[in-house]
């Protein structure tokens, strides 16, 4: 079993291969050696956001991990739709705060497949939308003129490079 | 892809800091984003992506929390994709955009400066490049446009001279222009004698120029383009040697074939769009009508409805009055406060349907 500090002070215990399905905890297990009874603190997570990580960790743990250097052939080959299988659908209903916790804490504890699922989720939010109702599902200011916004419908050059 | 998408990040964050960020004026509201306030808080994103890993004393961690409190209070509970753009490295929000389509990516660029400034970065060409490839068959970008312009000619329907509302595209001239404006014989003239005079000897042995069919009340028939007739011309005579001038030619001759073949393959791509979105819009209407239907049910309705559905399907080819209905009719998911604002309406129109028949069956 495996100790986790949250930021919050708040410690989990939890088996070893749900925590290692974060590549960040794995590492770290892997420098400190396997006895170590020293609690992992993980002072990015919150207790409310670990709780739901790791729930989403639990639902996959024994899934096979993507290999640290698959990125290439990842990118090449994963299928980039937005179709999320449905257990991680309902996980992810969740209000936008703590969806950008999860997506945070993914991303910080390099858990690929949950940063994955986080990013599909705003797509599919973004997906369809006009501007404005990006804006307003964002809460993006326009911070275009009238003259401005009616010019770069049509202008789709890239822009000077910087 | 790692490495360019590393690359890209690299060079996106460069120009991300030199633009004007929205939620910084998203922030402050009140200035009229002045360029001093952007620059004051661009280096924000940086420092945060980097704090992430760095920061681990409770007295760091307290800060933060204070400052996300702020932020909430600015923000609400929304403002995701503008925080997510800020407090986390670029690539998370790269790989948001690479599970989005051209056309959300092209109207993602208009939300605000920021996001048009990343979107619009050359470097970001790979994520326009997976986000075109989501939608399955759509024909690769031709060479001379952008992703973003091609993205724009495909699914922005509106004409590239006035603005109003056009579904067909001007494919060997990169764009789509209304009735109106494409009656404009200075601009579009006809591909005739006169026409040709005017141009090389050669151009009419080779088959290289850009001409597209325009059917119009006013005209119908193979249109040239003026503009791009003229930069061939000049380009074509610009070359000294009969050798420069051939190679030109068939160059040229190359491309055309290339345009028109693509042409025909876009053509096709969204002839199979129109069918399925049609489709989908009509999945949408029928399940929209169910949906009523079982309402209607729980309130005791639902019979009258069906005495409608079923007193009119073999009378007309149309569809029943019910499914016409304005609030039945349409692509849209039946909510419930949709339902409570459309309840009274149909409740209205079902019993006078019902007073009637009851009247005539009297």
């Amino acid at each position: 079993m495996i100790v986790l500090k949250t930021s919050d002070n708040e410690t989990f215990t939890v088996e070893r291969d749900v925590a290692e399905r974060s590549v960040l905890i794995k590492n770290m297990l892997d420098d400190i050696g396997e006895n170590s009874e020293q609690a992992i603190p993980l002072p990015n997570v919150n207790s409310s956001v670990l709780k739901k990580v790791l729930e989403y960790c639990e639902h996959h743990r024994g899934e096979p991990l993507p290999a640290a250097d698959a990125d290439t052939s990842q990118d090449d080959t994963r299928k980039r739709t937005t179709d999320i299988s449905e257990w991680d659908q309902k996980f992810i209903t969740v209000d936008q705060e703590m969806l950008f916790e999860i997506i945070l804490a993914a991303n910080y504890l390099d858990i690929k497949s949950l940063l994955d699922v986080g990013c599909k989720t705003v797509a599919n939010m973004i997906k369809g939308k006009t501007p404005e109702e990006i804006r307003k599902l964002f809460n993006i200011v326009n911070d275009f003129t009238p003259e401005e916004e009616a010019q770069i419908k049509k202008e789709n050059e890239w822009a000077e490079d910087r | 892809m790692s490495m360019a998408r590393r690359s890209a990040r690299f060079q996106v964050k460069k120009a991300a800091n030199t633009s004007n960020s929205p939620q910084n004026v998203n922030a402050t509201q009140s200035d009229e984003h002045g360029e001093q306030d952007d620059e004051e808080q661009e280096e924000r994103p940086r420092k945060r992506a980097k704090r992430i890993s760095a920061e681990s004393s409770g007295k760091k961690a307290e800060k933060k929390g204070i400052a996300s409190k702020q932020l909430r209070r600015v923000r609400g509970k929304l403002g995701l994709l503008a925080r997510l753009a800020k407090d986390v490295p670029v690539e998370v929000i790269l790989e948001v955009f690479c599970h989005l389509e051209p056309r959300d990516l092209l109207r993602l660029a208009r939300t605000s400066r920021e996001l048009r400034n990343l979107l619009m970065s050359k470097t970001l060409k790979d994520i326009w490049r997976a986000a075109r490839q989501n939608v399955g068959d759509l024909p690769p970008c031709p060479h001379d446009l952008t992703e973003p312009q091609y993205a724009f000619l495909i699914y922005e329907p509106i004409c590239h001279l006035c603005d109003r509302r056009v579904e067909s595209v001007l494919w060997s001239f990169r764009m789509r222009c209304c009735q109106d404006c494409a009656s404009d014989l200075s601009k579009f003239p006809q591909c005739n004698e006169e026409f040709f005079a005017r141009l090389p000897q050669e151009f009419r042995s080779y088959d290289i120029l850009p001409r597209d069919l325009i059917l119009t009340s006013e005209r119908w028939g193979w249109t040239g383009h003026n503009e791009i007739t003229a930069r061939y011309k000049a380009e074509y005579e610009t070359l000294q040697t009969t050798e420069e001038r051939e190679a030109w030619l068939n160059r040229k001759e190359k491309e055309s074939q290339q345009s028109r073949n693509h042409r025909f393959l876009c053509a096709q791509w969204m002839c199979r769009r129109d069918i399925e979105r049609a489709r989908e819009l009509d999945k949408l209407r029928q399940q929209r009508k169910e949906d009523i239907l079982t309402r209607l049910n729980n309130i005791g309705w639902r019979e009258e409805a069906e005495i409608i559905m079923k007193s009119q399907r073999l009378i007309t080819w149309r569809k029943d009055s019910f499914a016409q209905h304005k609030s039945v009719n349409q692509p849209r998911k039946l909510t419930e406060y949709g339902w409570n604002i459309i309840k009274d309406e149909l409740v209205t129109m079902l019993s006078n349907h019902k007073e009637k028949r009851l009247q005539i069956e009297i």
